[in-house]
């Protein structure tokens, strides 16, 4: 009925008119109750494997409501126009997403979340087997630090200040499913925070066969995680364990385990190693095994630099990713990265979780 | 001549025989002066932080800070501006009877709570010249328990000391202070680093006393050695408010 530019133009009034609506909406409100954030970004980013140029433009804007002292209500979202530029062709979109948007109610002991969110579990850096419901936002410049946020509901119990005991009902992201879950925590044992969760649902990665569909198996999932410092340097330690059992397949039941360090030393360089052992659940497939190492400082008094070095020691793979933010003035950045692989192997997981590129972004917040 | 001589006599005696001249003052006494200027349980506070590098470029920070003594010392940190940090929130419990201190840190892109290593404390606070050591000093510090202090000089309105650090987790080799008589407050301090160099220098200003409660609005805080400087200006404090316990929890953190 119509044709792509027919189709992008459509796409593009209609988010205009959508953000517009909203922000009406927004100003319409007495601000005193509410806060008001947002960013504006530009990025260009070059793919080297596919030799694609790509630049991004994007709007994001976070709304909080107090509807009384119990009921407040959060908005996020987001518009984005990409272009891509791929030798003599030119492909532009235009998307609009809302990436949060939910509910609070409090009672005397519970907090109840309702709607889009995220359920950031788990102690340990990026990678967190414990997120049982977020998958990882592939089209994002770092995967594993963006989730994408889920429809559900959440209730947490607070008996006292050490303990928290949290039930989620969600949709799984890629199947119509409910996907159910209950951690509890233990806070300030012997300075250490530890929880342990049970989940019912389905995998969040998927898994393909020869000639079939990526398909998402039913499974329940025990888990544990603790955070907590050692010796008397304070060096930060953390670990995460889960035990995946796979239902009424022909699927290994698996065990996955991180355990890592971080450690802040007073000239401001902070240090993080991280290791990861993942089972995977088709028979006879060897185990991950990663190894992460960042290290973070800042230079210049406003500016910092990060670099990560994740390698997959079962592939002998491994990849870098080089930061730089510059402060430009109050609430301007600029951004300079790029994803180095060396060794790349189609089998490592690495390969497929990340792209290389190298990228410029400017962002502004206000 | 003899009257003379009882005149000086007499005087003298009457110089002795005054209370206060006659307690000796030290380094220990001036300390205790120093946290008695201080007596509020609780307290809170807006502050505004602004951070100049050595070439003059400013950035600040705005962020409210509240805080409740106890068996279990609580403090609340939450950033307001700038929009990119705005909403991240710290949350401090030192249970100095244990011997136990845990760290809260909520960021809002991540949406939780983390626990985050107690070496986080090594550096220095949110990018600033201050160390978290520094801060305590501004907050109701426990100077008899971080500090061993000799009075050097001494003059009708100020103390020198010189102070001698006995808390480990305190990275400077010695420091030296300036202590006003009529306040009880420090003036001025400087921090010495390991190499036994002069690396900090804070002078205190805009003093002030709210309820019987003595303390500078604005602390100065130059590092000689990167030619950095951030300024702390206080501005709002309310002492002994009717705090909440259950604004130092995380599940009050995770409501941000």
């Amino acid at each position: 009925m119509f044709n792509s530019k027919q189709k992008n133009k459509m796409i593009y009034a209609a988010s205009i008119l959508s953000l517009t609506l909203i922000l009406s909406f927004l100003l319409s409100f007495e601000l005193a109750a509410a806060s008001f954030s947002g960013e504006l970004g530009s990025s260009v980013i070059y793919e080297q494997e596919t030799e694609r140029w790509r630049d991004q433009n994007s709007l994001e804007l976070d709304y909080q409501q107090y509807l009384s002292y119990d009921l407040n209500y959060y908005l996020k979202g987001s518009l984005t126009f990409e272009s891509y530029y791929w030798q003599d062709e030119k492909e532009r979109e235009l998307n609009f997403e809302v990436k949060e948007a939910y509910l609070n109610y409090y009672t005397d002991k519970i907090d109840w979340r309702l709607g889009r969110q995220n359920f950031s579990w788990g102690s340990s850096y990026n990678l967190n087997p414990l997120n049982y419901f977020n998958p990882v936002d592939q089209n994002s410049l770092d995967p594993f630090q963006n989730r994408k946020a889920v429809d559900g509901i959440k209730a947490a119990y607070y008996p006292s200040f050490e303990w928290q005991l949290t039930g989620v009902l969600t949709r799984h992201a890629e199947v119509d499913e409910t996907q159910a879950a209950v951690q509890l925590i233990r806070r300030r044992w012997r300075g250490y925070d530890l929880a342990f969760s049970v989940f019912s649902g389905n995998s969040l990665t998927g898994i393909s066969n020869p000639g079939q569909n990526i398909f998402y198996p039913e499974l329940n999932k025990i888990g544990f995680d603790f955070k907590g410092d050692f010796s008397s340097k304070n060096v930060g330690i953390f670990s995460e364990y889960v035990y995946s059992d796979y239902q009424g397949l022909k699927l290994k039941d698996t065990n996955e385990l991180i355990i890592g360090m971080d450690y802040k030393f007073e000239n401001n360089l902070y240090l993080l190693g991280q290791y990861y052992y993942q089972e995977l659940p088709p028979a006879q497939t060897e185990a991950n095994q990663m190894l992460i190492l960042r290290a973070e400082k800042p230079f210049a008094y406003f500016h910092n630099w990060e670099i990560n070095l994740i390698t997959d020691l079962k592939e002998a793979m491994f990849l870098i990713r080089p930061k730089l933010i510059f402060s430009l003035t109050e609430g301007l950045d600029l951004e300079a990265g790029a994803v180095v692989k060396f060794n790349q192997k189609r089998e490592s997981s690495l390969d497929r979780l990340n792209r290389e590129l190298i990228y410029f972004s400017l962002s502004k917040y206000f | 001549m003899l009257k003379k001589i009882s005149l000086f006599l007499f005087l003298l005696l009457f110089l002795i025989s005054q209370p206060g001249l006659a307690q000796e003052l030290d380094g220990g006494q001036v300390l205790k002066n120093l946290e008695e200027s201080r007596q509020a349980e609780t307290h809170q506070m807006k502050m505004k932080m602004e951070l100049y590098s050595s070439s003059g470029d400013m950035r600040s920070r705005t962020m409210n800070n509240y805080q409740l003594e106890g068996d279990v010392e609580r403090s609340l940190m939450q950033f307001t501006e700038p929009a990119d940090i705005r909403g991240t929130a710290f949350l401090l419990l030192n249970d100095q009877s244990n011997n136990q201190e845990d760290m809260y840190l909520y960021l809002p892109a991540l949406g939780a709570v983390r626990k985050i290593s107690g070496s986080q404390k090594n550096g220095s606070f949110v990018g600033s010249d201050l160390t978290y050591s520094d801060i305590s000093i501004f907050s109701g510090a426990n100077f008899i328990e971080n500090y061993r202090a000799e009075i050097t000089a001494e003059d009708e309105e100020i103390v020198e000391l010189h102070l001698e650090i006995i808390d480990p987790d305190i990275d400077y080799s010695y420091g030296k202070m300036w202590v006003r008589k009529d306040l009880w407050l420090a003036k001025k301090i400087e921090y010495y680093d390991q190499y036994e160099e002069l690396i900090k220098v804070i002078n205190l200003s805009d003093f002030d006393e709210i309820e019987g409660n003595r303390l500078a609005r604005k602390i100065e805080v130059e590092n000689v050695q990167k030619e950095s400087k951030t300024i702390l200006k206080i501005l709002e404090v309310e002492f002994d408010p009717d705090l909440n316990p259950n604004i130092f929890t995380t599940r009050y953190l995770q409501r941000q």
